[in-house]
């Protein structure tokens, strides 16, 4: 279940080591009730607003869109229910469900998140308009190492809980070693502008989002890494990202185009940061920045980068000049000074979202900037395909898509977006119950393809039924030479009975468990070795169903005759007509004979079997199972598939707000209350 | 001296014509059959489940099949189609367990020509699996006439007639294989070694005659030792051709919900006749 809930994000998710609800503990191992007094007080004031988020995202992958479940920390930071987390925890949400430290849970939507400074804001859905419990934002320059800290979150989805340390280093970055990627979230690199508060105050999955406070019981950090030391937001970059998010609900920086790292050592410079490249079509490119030049000051402030640690600073003041409006900047070019102006732009995305396009059996996005500019492409109009289901149209056509194919024209469509091909797509297959043959141009790094595209949903494929054949409703064991000899029968090959199908022309027929089948119509069985326990089965496969097969045995030691009639092999699992319930995303079926042979259901069960449940959907979300066997629905039995289709139809039309699945697991029976969210428009 | 040379050379001769007479026959039976042996692509909708959650993903791949009669009826092996097939579906290792679904499959000919087609009928026992194409084809297709049949013996050479991959342009291929053995126990089957990469495709006798399918022989049994020992078998063509009849007559798979079993009944009930005490072959 962990696995599932913290999934192996690109980045090492935030920790803790859970010592639950633990003021107590806590100061048992502190010692002293000065620090005791100082961890009561700062517990107090932040832990009611602490809150466990559990997230339900999207994920994009085969040309499909999956829901994923995971977990994390966040804290309310206004009472009307702002609450604050990391953007790797909430920023794809498509549910929100939180848990507070009073345990009520209550749902939350996304207000908006920020990749680049990994931060998000949710909003928590009061069910009575009272206020949430808040906490507030401390000072983090003001934070220095040795400083008590106590890191508050639910590691591995844990509740509320609290671990100490200090603050071991105010301005931590990662060291070159480190790849970049691991701290890159959607093509975002966080590290270009967070300066990370390290501590000691261990953090475990599960802990990403929650806050960091300080002995006055405020939120100086929000944690988000951990490298061995743990890693915190500083509160005061957080809050300004939190403020914009809660204003407008994206946050809007400049952008100048400028690629920069810190001086080189033999430059032998004290101040200044050196320009490594100057990307195309940006304001810096226009106000004739060069790569080598070192830029000295930028508006009303002096430039200083001779190291890492200096350059989310530079990026930071970068990110809050003003848009459109000419700033000077100073650079040195071989050993002159000069004065240069540039208008900021804003900021646009590294990547942009991805959408499901299921007529298509592809996932896409828009072009972004960057997009562009790594691609070399001359313009961002076009759909960049990011994944391709191999069974969906663009998978089968021929050629067939693939991942980073630029589609660029559908017919005598140009698409500009995705919006474009939105409604290209609607054009195409609104009414029509055919797929539709249509020629899709696309690129491919340089070169310009074309290809026909059947668009529309394909035309399903029967994996076909398995062959019925005679069968003999018992279950056996081989009579080897050894237990020939210990049944006294010396010599004997066959089979013994060890289970006899109830109701079965064997049973009518008075086959019982313990016989020993050593003739089939005369011919002695060659079954003397553990491995032949498919030589019955097979001689028996060779008569009609409905034949009779006389069964020469050994009964208490005597040879005796039974006549059975051979039945037709039970329909496999697989063959059953199955039920695909798309809201709730879980596929059910009749019980079959192999689910009662096997003993994972009682013959005498009612219901439905269910087969699979997607991760992330509702019906996980509520803990249905695979192998689950649904017995009733809001209180109504379900005996067959046909009563389940009737039921879920019928919730589909009415759309409640919740739905009761009676189930029996095992010998245990239990109530699954799903809660689904049902979209305005399904698409 | 000339005495031993002549010896040699009389020994030689014959060996040389026979062996020349082997690949003549040899080359004969591809030109014959080699258009029965196609390509097909299958799209597999791979389903995990563990701790009661289920996770989806497509799986593409070519295999080889064999047309058996002019409306495109195919034969392949079973594995190659289901490779649950042969998983117990009982055996949930490790908490795990695995479900397969065609999502697409088509048939492409020796001429290139794409058929979209459905898998009919399978059959785990003898691992074979029947696919027809969704739609009449337009013109009767090159197939392989199984009941010119015939049985090797141990030792005898066969030809098996494959096809390769998309990198040699789904070139016909001609494989020389002897029988290794020949089991009858519970059924009769032709061993022949286990170079062969490709199932589902047609072996001959040197004749010329249908020696029957290439499939894949797996153990049924819980022997942890035996459980991952296959066999690259030959099915004889009665054998197949059984089996196939009732693939021609197979209708696809149900879509929509059926009535529930009664739960003391779980077996299924025969729509077939004869109680009479009659071997099938």
């Amino acid at each position: 279940m962990f696995s599932k809930l913290f999934p192996n994000y690109t980045r090492v998710i935030l920790p803790v080591l859970a010592l639950i609800c633990g003021v107590a503990s806590l100061a048992v191992s502190a010692g002293g009730d000065e620090i005791k007094t100082e961890m009561n007080a700062a517990v107090a004031a932040v832990r009611p607003a602490l809150i466990r988020i559990l997230v339900v995202s999207a994920e994009y992958n085969q040309g499909r869109e999956i829901k994923v479940e995971s977990a994390g920390s966040g804290v309310i930071i206004s009472p009307d229910g702002y609450a604050i987390t990391n953007h790797h925890v909430a920023g794809n949400a498509q549910r929100l469900v939180c848990t507070l430290a009073d345990r009520r849970v209550v749902d939350a939507k996304l207000v908006g998140t920020d990749p680049l400074g990994d931060i998000a804001v949710i909003k928590l859905v009061s069910p009575d308009n009272k206020p949430f419990p808040a906490a507030s934002f401390g000072d983090s320059s003001k934070l220095e190492v040795g400083d008590r800290v106590y890191a508050m979150g639910c590691p591995y989805a844990l509740s509320q809980s609290v671990t100490n340390g200090i603050v071991s280093n105010t301005e931590l970055v990662m060291p070159p070693n480190m790849s970049d990627e691991e701290f890159t979230l959607e093509g975002e690199d966080v590290g270009s502008i967070v300066r990370w508060i390290g501590h000691d105050a261990l953090i475990k999955p599960g802990n990403s989002g929650g806050p960091l406070v300080d002995g006055e019981g405020k939120i100086i950090g929000i944690n988000e890494i951990s490298v061995g030391l743990s890693g915190a937001i500083p509160s005061n970059l957080a809050k300004e990202i939190a403020d914009q998010l809660i204003r407008s609900g994206k946050v809007t920086r400049a952008w100048i185009g400028l690629e920069i790292q810190p001086l080189l050592r033999s430059s032998n410079l004290e101040k200044g940061i050196l320009i490594s490249g100057v990307l195309p079509d940006s304001p810096a490119l226009k106000a004739n920045f060069k790569a080598g030049d070192v830029l000295i000051s930028l508006g009303d402030r002096e430039v200083v980068a001779r190291f890492k640690e200096q350059v989310p600073l530079f990026n930071q003041y970068v990110a809050d000049l003003p848009i459109g409006k000419p700033v000077s900047a100073v650079v040195t070019r071989d050993g002159k000074q000069i004065t240069l102006t540039l208008t900021p732009t804003e900021r646009q995305k590294a990547t942009a979202k991805e959408h499901e396009f299921k007529s298509w059996g592809i996932c896409a996005s828009d072009l972004t900037y960057l997009d562009k500019q790594e691609m070399q492409r001359d313009s961002d109009s076009g759909v960049m395909v990011t994944s391709v289901l191999p069974s969906g149209p663009s998978g089968t056509a021929k050629p067939p898509l693939t991942d980073g194919d630029i589609i660029t024209r559908i017919g005598n469509d140009n698409i500009k977006d995705t919006a474009v091909l939105r409604t290209v797509t609607k054009q195409l297959t609104s009414n029509k119950t055919d797929q539709s043959p249509v020629l899709v141009y696309f690129d491919r790094g340089t070169k310009h393809l074309v290809t026909v595209i059947e668009v529309g949903k394909n035309e399903d494929t029967n994996s076909g039924i398995e062959i019925s054949k005679a069968w003999l409703p018992i279950d056996m064991q081989v009579l080897t030479r050894q237990l020939a000899e210990g049944l006294g029968v010396p010599g004997k090959t066959g089979v013994r009975v060890t289970e006899v199908y109830p109701n079965s022309s064997a049973a009518k027929a008075g086959l019982k468990v313990g016989d020993l089948i050593v003739k089939l119509d005369g011919e002695k069985i060659p079954a003397d070795q553990v491995e032949d326990e498919e030589v019955l089965p097979s001689m028996i496969r060779q008569y009609d169903v409905g034949a009779e097969a006389k069964l020469g045995i050994i009964r208490d030691g005597k040879p005796m005759d039974i006549k059975v009639k051979l039945e037709a092999s039970p329909k496999p699992p697989r063959d059953y007509p199955t039920y695909d319930d798309e809201n709730f995303e879980f596929t059910a079926r009749d019980i079959s004979f192999a689910d009662r042979a096997n003993g994972s259901v009682t013959s005498k069960q009612i219901g439905v079997y269910v087969e699979t449940v997607s991760e992330g959907s509702w019906a996980a979300l509520a803990d249905l199972q695979a192998d689950d066997v649904i017995t009733a629905i809001d209180g109504n039995p379900i005996s067959n598939l046909q009563a389940l289709k009737t039921a879920m139809t019928s919730i589909a039309q009415r759309k409640p707000k919740t739905v009761v699945f009676k189930v029996q697991r095992g010998i245990h029976t239990s109530f699954i209350e799903i809660e689904p969210s049902w979209p305005d428009n399904a698409q | 001296m000339k005495l031993i040379l002549t010896a040699l050379l009389a020994a030689l001769i014959p060996c040389a014509v026979s062996h020349a007479q082997v690949e003549n026959d040899a080359r004969k039976i591809v030109e014959k059959y080699g258009s029965a042996v196609v390509t097909v692509d299958i799209v597999v909708d791979a389903k995990m489940t563990y701790d009661g959650q289920t996770e989806k993903s497509e799986r593409k791949h070519s295999t080889t099949a064999t047309i058996i009669d002019p409306s495109g009826l195919a034969v392949t092996s079973l594995l190659q189609v289901s490779p649950d097939s042969y998983m117990d579906p009982n055996d949930k290792a490790d908490g795990y367990s695995y479900s397969f679904v065609t999502k697409d499959c088509r048939i492409t000919t020796a001429d290139g020509d794409e058929i979209p087609a459905d898998v009919v009928l399978r059959d785990k026992d003898l691992d074979l699996a029947f696919i027809r194409p969704k739609a009449k084809p337009d013109k009767p297709l090159a197939y392989l006439d199984m009941t010119n049949s015939s049985m090797p013996q141990l030792l005898d050479q066969i030809m098996v007639l494959t096809r390769l991959s998309q990198s040699a342009n789904h070139s016909i291929a001609a494989k020389l294989e002897r029988v290794e053995a020949i089991v009858t126990k519970p059924r009769t089957f032709f061993v022949i070694g286990d170079s062969l990469r490709q199932f589902g495709v047609p072996a001959f006798t040197m004749d010329g005659k249908c020696a029957g399918i290439v499939v894949v022989r797996y153990p049924t049994g819980h022997d942890e030792d035996s459980k991952y020992s296959f066999y690259i078998s030959v099915l004889p063509c009665s054998t197949v051709m059984n089996v196939a009849q009732q693939a021609k007559d197979a209708k696809p798979q149900a879509q929509a919900p059926a009535p529930a079993e009664k739960p003391d009944k779980p077996v299924a009930k025969s729509n077939q006749k004869p109680p009479a005490a009659k071997k099938a072959h």
